[in-house]
């Protein structure tokens, strides 16, 4: 063969321009889905029909044009280094320069972005983001071209992401991300909410009153792949408490209308792309490739050393044996060197390379990694067997399973369904680190502390049953991670329901429904007109001068008007509560002398009808946790009335709108009425109540 | 002698164009030929090389690479060996030409059975080797370029008037095939569709328009249904070859010559040269049901057995399918068959 060349130098020329296109590829999932799997080897470095995953997501960037990539590894990330730094993309003919970053220290995405921050210049500009499990055919380079126009256009656009289209039910679809995504008519995603195994979604009412014409969308896989602006990474640092994409999403609509922050969706049709994010994935996405789905990334192509591809869909790599009667029914793939016994019959299973199989096995849905052993007469179905497994004669692995590195299981034993084996016990990898995805078990001496269970994993076992890991409470998204069996299809819906932020059901567009709190800045200016409000009640400042510090505290704190005349409301509101009142009765004198007081500054907010109902709404919101204030609303509706803030259509239009089951709609019934008696004489009808 | 390593620009220009191959970026045999062949140029006028025998080893290795990143698409090899046979004649000519073996060039019966110039291992120096090389490589550059028009100055002796016409998706030596014919002859042609490509409209708009010759655009389901009684089939798909053969129609392939392969085909199986693209234009992958259940196939290619093919029509004339060998032989030199 010959040997190319070194040409760093035309590498380095390239560099020097402007519009390289960069990649930021997250290799680390930050969580433990594929535990115990995770525990030797990191998730991008497992193979998806006999390639590490990572190799596809270099692969599909590469193909499309990328030229700087940078992988950012966390968990096992010396064994990333040295499979990046020994690929074919490290090597000078590479069409693209490949660079890690190793970070021992973070425990999210977020974490990873911000840490680019610090790695100044590094992101010089629009860079597609990734996660190291994404496998896809897509071409990037229009999507890019059409994320840089409309930067041009407007600079407020943040990111792009790639959605890509499936029916609900869909086996490629992720079934612990279902989401809703509202898309305006540009592409611009207007609200995004995450199912949960929620059956019913709340749609904030600004939504319909702002944008005309939407499309609400839930047949759509997010590829984990999305085209950002630098601006990212900032909002990333600003915002340190955004562990994942979807908080950055959420936290973005919500303060889409103080930041004016855009985000684009586009929406792939024919081109493939998902990421590998659990197991069932796994199954289904290994599936996609044997059936071809991502073309031109089939086996074929991108295995080095290449298969056959035979009818049925079975790939067959370089000198593989089949023994005499052994049947490959379809979707089939094995890997070099592989043996395959008599009368052997294999199903939808992917082999790795120098695997022996033995006579009168039956393999159905089995992933078999690469050297692994199984003898005579086994069966292994919907199971994943890790490098080097063996599995004794006449054992039975039932669906489910996963048995990992180095694990010995046999002989003549049946491994119940769902049973997770390691080489190492439990305990001992845990103690060992509690990182996200273990760093390495450095320590394998005492090793005989605890023996293998020959009841479970046969008399010659090696290996420890793995007990799936409890949920970690934490507030992030994998909180509602599956509980029940970690691998095979039936996947159960129910598991993923756990989640406690949904019952949030505010009207006021400031805190849609979401588990993050409400931005630092809005709180701020609240407490800053809090205080500007207490002051002026107590040292008798003039009305003027206050709404003067309000104003300027709203540019300080980039707080839109709406807000403003919402949190200005509540302020106002909570006063007296501040000050200890809780009774009706001396509530109401300080309201009278606050609404006093104050009306100068509420005609200035409150000018139109549309303000007029806000506040109205953030009244009948306060009444509704506070049942003293509801016993003076009507009284404090009045004051209003008469001090001219509230107009007499908006009240009405108001009370229409308020639910009559609602307590405040029983209270204010007389004032309405009374209001409505007092309009019909001034205009002097005629009708009877 | 062990090869030396290619320039850097080279090695970059090779898996650039491995790149394009693989990602299919080439479309049709006749782009991957041309591409193939100006690798080829650049390759053996930047590299460096002493004797002939350096040269083929040379294009030898670069060429094995070439195919095993497309092994369906015989183009790339075809272009290799038709390169190797150049350098091998060319040599033969400079060698015998300077006279050390004083013998003429052409081969007769009594050479072939001394055999002696074969012996010769290509190791001998010759001066200007490079230069007629690349100017023979430019000849069958030109010789490609022009092989679609070639190809279609022979279709008025294959198409009469008030004929019709069969041809199944879209071919540019098709095309231009029934456009020259349209020119001075009235005829209709019948195209099939062949989904999911549905390359066939395309054709057929082109036709209309461009030779305003009067054509039907049929489903690919519908092969057998028009009356076949005055019919003419030219080039199509295995379903089509064998309408024709039921009909007793005869078959014409149009071929340029960069096209035939010295390569067998030792199995009928279609896995074995054909391409499976990605079922999405076939199923969208936005249905969910159906793929856990079904295999979904989307073969590019598709075989016709020779023995139902009438006449080959290739860019220096139409010939029998029992007279291919001797184009092989012509076009490839025995030694190259296997690279």
């Amino acid at each position: 063969m010959s040997s190319k060349k070194d040409n760093s130098n035309r590498s380095s020329e390239i560099l020097e321009q402007e519009d390289v296109l960069q990649a930021l590829v997250i290799a680390d999932s930050f969580n433990r889905k594929f535990l115990p799997l995770t525990v030797e080897k990191p998730r991008v470095l497992l193979p998806l029909v006999n390639i590490p995953l990572i190799d596809y997501t270099i692969e599909f960037l590469a193909s499309s044009g990328v030229q700087e990539i940078f992988v950012f590894c966390c968990a096992h990330a010396d064994q990333i280094k040295d499979h990046v730094n020994s690929s074919k993309w490290n090597q000078s003919n590479s069409p693209c320069t490949i660079t890690t970053i190793v970070s021992d220290t973070c425990t999210s995405m977020g974490d990873a972005i911000r840490e680019m921050e610090s790695k100044k210049g590094v992101l010089r500009s629009h860079f597609i983001l990734v996660n190291g499990d994404v496998i896809s055919n897509m071409q990037l380079k229009d999507i890019v071209e059409i994320h840089k126009k409309r930067f041009l256009e407007d600079k407020s656009t943040v990111m792009t992401l790639i959605n890509k289209q499936a029916k609900p039910g869909h086996r490629t679809r992720n079934r612990e991300e279902e989401f809703l995504m509202v898309t305006g008519p540009s592409g611009r995603v207007l609200n995004f909410q995450r199912l949960q195994g929620k059956r019913k979604l709340k749609l904030p009412l600004n939504l319909f009153q702002e944008h005309s014409s939407m499309t609400v969308r839930h047949d759509l896989i997010d590829t984990h792949i999305c085209v950002c602006t630098p601006r990212v990474v900032e909002l990333f640092v600003d915002n340190f408490d955004y562990k994942t994409k979807n908080d950055f999403i959420r936290g973005l609509l919500i303060n889409e209308e103080i930041e004016g922050n855009k985000l684009f969706l586009h929406v792939l049709r024919d081109e493939y792309a998902t990421r590998v994010a659990n197991l069932p994935l796994y199954d289904s996405v290994s599936k996609d490739m044997i059936h071809r789905w991502v073309f031109p990334v089939v086996p074929e192509h991108i295995s080095p050393g290449g298969y056959s591809l035979r009818r049925h869909n079975q790939y067959l790599a370089k000198d593989v044996s089949l023994g005499r009667d052994c049947v490959l029914d379809e979707d089939v793939l094995v890997g070099s060197n592989t043996v395959i016994g008599d009368n052997t019959f294999i199903s939808h299973s992917v082999i790795g390379s120098g695997c022996k199989i033995g006579s009168n096995v039956r393999l159905e849905n089995a992933y078999l990694w690469d050297g692994v052993t199984v003898e005579d007469d086994c069966s292994v179905t919907f199971s994943i067997l890790c490098n080097n497994v063996l599995v004794k004669s006449g054992s039975t692995i039932q669906t489910g399973c996963i048995l990992s590195f180095q694990v010995v299981v046999g002989p003549n034993i049946i491994i119940q369904h769902g049973t997770l084996l390691t080489s190492l016990p439990q305990s001992q990898v845990m103690n060992s680190s509690d990182d996200f995805e273990e760093t390495e078990t450095s320590d394998l001496g005492n090793k005989d502390e605890i023996h293998p269970n020959p009841a479970v994993v046969g008399a010659e076992g090696k290996g420890h049953v793995w007990l799936p890991q409890e949920i970690f409470g934490e507030d992030e998204e994998e909180a509602e991670d599956l509980v029940g069996p970690p691998f095979g299809l039936n996947v159960s819906l129910d598991a993923s329901c756990y989640d406690d932020s949904g019952d949030d059901s505010d009207e006021d567009s400031y805190i849609s429904p979401s588990s993050s709190p409400p931005p630092d800045d809005t709180a701020l200016f609240f407490s800053e007109v809090l205080e500007s409000i207490q002051r002026t009640m107590e040292e008798n400042v003039k009305v003027d001068n206050l709404i003067l510090e309000v104003n300027s505290s709203k540019h300080a704190y980039n707080i839109s008007i709406q807000e403003l005349n919402q949190l200005v409301m509540k302020a106002v509101l909570e006063l007296p509560h501040i000050k200890g009142q809780v009774k009706p009765a001396p509530l109401l004198q300080t309201m009278k002398k606050l609404v006093k007081k104050l009306s100068p500054l509420f005609i200035n907010y409150f000018k139109n009808a549309a303000s007029q109902l806000d506040c109205l709404r953030v009244i009948q919101e306060h009444c509704s946790n506070n049942s003293s204030t509801l016993a003076i609303l009507p009284k404090f509706l009045l004051m209003f009335y008469e001090e001219d803030v509230l107009a007499e259509e908006v009240i009405l239009s108001w009370y229409q709108q308020v639910p009559s089951s609602d307590q405040v709609h029983k209270v204010v019934t007389p004032f309405i009425t009374w209001l409505q008696e007092a309009d019909e004489e001034s205009e002097e009808e005629e009708e009877d109540d | 002698m062990p090869l030396t390593a290619l320039p850097s620009d080279l090695a970059e220009r090779l898996d650039q164009f491995i790149r394009s191959l693989k990602k299919g970026e080439l479309k049709g045999s006749y782009d991957v030929a041309h591409q193939t062949l100006l690798f080829l140029r650049r390759l053996i006028s930047q590299s460096r090389w002493s004797t002939a025998k350096d040269l083929r080893e040379r294009i030898r290795l670069e060429g094995k690479k070439l195919i095993s990143t497309q092994p369906s698409e015989s183009a790339i090899g075809n272009m290799v060996r038709r390169v190797l046979k150049i350098i091998w004649e060319e040599y033969v000519s400079i060698i015998s030409g300077q006279g050390v073996d004083s013998g003429d060039t052409q081969e007769s019966l009594q050479k072939m059975l001394r055999a002696d110039v074969h012996v010769d291992d290509f190791s001998k120096p010759c001066p200007n080797l490079k230069g007629r090389v690349i100017e023979s490589i430019n000849e069958l550059l030109s010789e490609l370029e022009g092989s679609a028009d070639s190809i279609a100055t022979q279709a008025l002796e294959h198409i009469h008037s008030s004929e019709v016409i069969m041809t199944m998706g879209k071919s540019r030596t098709v095309e231009a095939f029934l456009l020259n014919a349209g020119k001075s002859r009235k005829f209709q042609v019948i195209v099939v569709e062949s989904a999911p490509s549905y390359q066939g409209q395309e054709l057929a708009v082109n036709l209309a328009k461009k030779g305003n010759i009067e054509t039907t655009v049929i489903t690919d389901s519908a092969i057998y249904s028009p009356s076949w009684l005055d019919l003419k089939a030219v080039c199509g798909s295995h379903a089509l070859a064998l309408a024709a053969k039921h009909y007793s129609v005869p078959l014409i392939v149009c071929a340029p010559l960069f096209k035939l392969s010295p390569q067998f085909l030792c199995s009928e199986d279609q896995e074995a040269f054909n391409k499976f693209e990605s079922p999405q234009n076939v199923v969208d992958f936005y249905e969910s049901d159906i793929h856990a259940k079904v295999h979904i196939h989307n073969p590019v290619f598709d075989y016709v057995p020779p023995e139902l093919v009438t006449l080959y029509i290739s860019n220096i004339g139409g010939n029998a399918p029992s007279y291919v060998y001797r184009l092989l032989r012509e076009l490839y030199h025995p030694d190259d068959y296997e690279i």
